[in-house]
């Protein structure tokens, strides 16, 4: 690891670390009573000295929890159980818990990202175009070999079976790519809310207005700015297109999906989706006859 | 926010993290009161609650394949002598109209002393498939007026519809305009030009044959997939994080289960129909331009000349105003009103506050156009005539 990136993870590291406490504080808090009321109920009649009566208090739930942790780090090797001794508070506590995972998620995204190239080809802004790159690459390079085998020109009495097989495998591969493309493309607003709610509190900050400290004022900040990005991007061509290419490929794959399984059904004494929509077809025929030949017989019979 | 500094993976996970951050401090609010939520809330869920829809009894009356036409039992003499037919979409159900005592259109009009009957398209399968829309406006819509005709011996009923029902109501009374007395229609579009709402910009984009190709009949889950996606932050997030700020509270809680019930309980939409719909309505706009024909003949709304009130939500998200405001300037009748309430497409039918104008609105103006019913109960018309003043000035208040 270089200077940089030491810098680097250390920021992340107190960014994080700020983000935990700060947030896990409020919810011990909640934890604490919620466990306390949710204790009481359940045949805890408050003794005389207005004391619950004794259950299972917040402390002995902690500790508790504390154990199971504390053996699943011991499995997941770091960071230490003695770290979790010297927590003086669930947040302290949660916040050690969650560091190996989220390092071990980032350690994760940097493989996957270096193993596709991501990184290496440029520098991707946001985890939407990450996702979007890392697809691209993965469905350009390994896809394309991948649909060239699935080519292979098939010989000899079960060709056409094969080749129907084939189809169904480079169709499903072709829309997972396509989903994933629309899917990613879902993403982009979550982020542009989430930068248009930063923006706004510095905006705050330089026009010398208080920052907003109460959540449900910044949730309905984040939520209308949501909605705002979400109204831009489907109204957008490029939602359009998107879109448009995911049903395409989605029919693609389920007719190709549908003839790798009727060559299945025909050994079976089950009747294909092709052959059950011939006879609803005749059957439709059939009625609207008989419908058109009632209405007359009963006109004919009024005359 | 622009910078020279390389992007982190760990900075993209960030709004992420925020957006879960953001929720979770949303529902847990003021931490004092969050758990006395949370304690409430387990008394709601562990209770048992009232999440049934559609209970105002009913009987069938006739069926033809899978289509079922409903008739409400009524609870006092008819005030009036036309019956009420009420045709739905066929996307959703109808039982939206019936959602709980309280917020239900069919209890309303039935407390008027209306009869009414329903169609209840009910579940297609796969056999329906080739089910056209000529099919559904000359044939199961015809079939179930001529039953009610010949039920009652009269030679006109009202008809009431809704969304997409009201659209193939419009081409049914263009069509047929000797059997109907009046014609309401209610978030009805007729006009598919227009970019006001994300439907239509979405519709005109999709291939409806290879939809119908690769499906058969359209799932309702699809369909439902597309409704949450016109607006995910509310529909997808928004709404939960309301739930979980209200959980507590078991009134909330029933009716936003009530709710959820009927948006997903959602029928596939017989292919042919929709590709028909899709193609002839949105891309074509075919029924505006009179240049539909259904079952060999030319709909010309011209031919509509009964009464028309035509009711439509100024926010309405599905069916925006443009799409049912050139409605009543292309027929050729000249009894024609429009009513644009301050509402979305479902809270017309359901918001208490339309409740107050939606339902008594039609209930009047229904009555101003209809005779006399022969054997009429002196003490339920006086209650009637004294609820409709009271009607009128909640409307107008």
């Amino acid at each position: 690891m270089n200077e940089r990136e030491k810098t680097s993870d250390s920021a992340q590291h107190v960014v994080f670390e700020d983000w935990v406490k700060g947030q896990l504080g409020a919810w011990e808090e909640a934890m604490k009573r919620t466990s306390q009321a949710w204790q009481a109920p359940m045949g805890a009649a408050p003794s005389t000295d207005g004391d619950p009566v004794k259950g299972p208090n917040p402390e002995e739930i902690g500790k508790g929890l504390f154990e199971f942790f504390q053996a699943l780090s011991s499995i997941a090797g770091t960071p230490k159980p003695g770290d979790f001794q010297a927590a003086k508070s669930v947040p302290d506590m949660m916040l050690k818990m969650l560091q190996p995972l989220w390092g071990y998620s980032i350690k994760l995204q940097k493989q996957w990202a270096e193993m596709t190239g991501a990184t290496a080809t440029g520098e991707p802004e946001n985890m939407a175009e990450l996702v979007k790159r890392m697809t691209k690459s993965f469905y350009d390079t390994q896809g394309e070999d991948f649909r060239k085998i699935l080519n292979v020109p098939q010989l000899g009495l079960n060709r056409y079976y094969q080749e129907r097989q084939n189809k169904a495998i480079e169709k499903a591969s072709e829309f997972q790519s396509a989903l994933t493309e629309f899917l990613q493309l879902l993403m982009i607003p979550l982020e542009k809310a989430h930068y248009g709610v930063q923006e706004e509190i510095v905006k705050l900050e330089k026009e010398g207005k208080a920052a907003i400290k109460d959540s449900r004022a910044l949730y309905q900040l984040w939520i209308q700015k949501l909605e705002d990005h979400y109204m831009a991007l489907l109204r957008s061509d490029d939602y359009m297109n998107t879109l448009r290419g995911t049903l395409n490929s989605l029919h693609d794959f389920r007719a190709a999906r549908s003839e790798f399984f009727m060559d299945l059904l025909q050994n079976l004494p089950i009747p294909t989706n092709k052959e059950m929509d011939e006879l609803y077809k005749d059957l439709y025929i059939l009625k609207k006859r008989v419908k058109e030949l009632e209405r007359k017989v009963k006109r004919d019979a009024k005359r | 926010m622009q910078s020279d500094k390389k992007p982190h993976l760990s900075d993209m996970m960030a709004p992420y993290v925020m957006a879960g951050e953001l929720i979770m401090a949303r529902v847990a609010g003021d931490t004092a009161k969050f758990h006395d939520h949370i304690r409430k809330a387990k008394e709601v869920l562990l209770s048992p609650l009232e999440t049934d829809i559609a209970t105002t009894p009913y009987d069938v009356v006739w069926e033809e394949d899978r289509v079922k036409l409903k008739h409400y039992r009524p609870r006092t003499e008819p005030s009036l002598k036309t019956p009420l037919f009420i045709v739905y979409a066929q996307v959703n159900r109808e039982t939206m109209l019936d959602l709980q005592p309280g917020r239900s259109v069919v209890e309303t009009f039935l407390a008027a002393g209306l009869d009414i009957y329903m169609l209840d398209w009910w579940y297609p399968t796969r056999k329906d498939r080739y089910l056209t829309l000529d099919d559904h406006v000359n044939g199961y819509i015809d079939e179930a007026v001529d039953f009610i005709l010949e039920k009652h011996g009269i030679d006109q009923l009202n008809i009431m519809a809704i969304c997409q029902g009201g659209t193939m109501s419009v081409m049914y009374a263009a069509l047929h305009p000797e059997k109907i007395k009046n014609l309401i229609l209610t978030v009805t579009p007729t006009n598919f030009d227009h970019d006001s709402g994300l439907l239509n910009v979405w519709a005109r984009s999709l291939d409806p044959d290879k939809l119908v190709a690769s499906y058969g009949n359209i799932p309702g889950d699809i369909m439902n997939l597309g409704f949450l996606l016109l607006n995910p932050a509310r529909l997808m997030i928004d709404k939960y994080v309301g739930l979980l700020e209200n959980i507590h509270n078991k009134e909330f809680v029933e009716n936003f289960v009530r709710m959820e019930r009927w948006i997903f309980d959602s029928p596939d939409l017989p292919g042919e129909t929709f590709r028909e719909f899709i193609q002839w309505m949105f891309r074509e706009n075919r029924l505006i331009k009179n240049e539909l024909v259904l079952g060999g003949r030319k709909v010309d709304l011209k031919n509509i000349t009964m009464p028309v009130l035509n009711i439509y939500g100024k926010y309405d998200h599905l069916v925006p105003p443009a799409a049912c405001d050139q409605t009543t300037s292309k027929i050729g009748s000249t009894d024609k009103e429009d009513l644009c309430l301050d509402t979305g497409h479902i809270g017309i039918y359901v918001s208490s506050k339309t409740q107050r104008q939606f339902a008594p609105k039609i209930i009047r103006w229904l009555t101003e156009r209809d005779e006399a019913p022969e054997p009429v109960n002196v003490a339920t018309k006086k209650s009637a005539a004294k609820k409709g003043k009271a009607d009128e000035a909640a409307v107008r208040g």
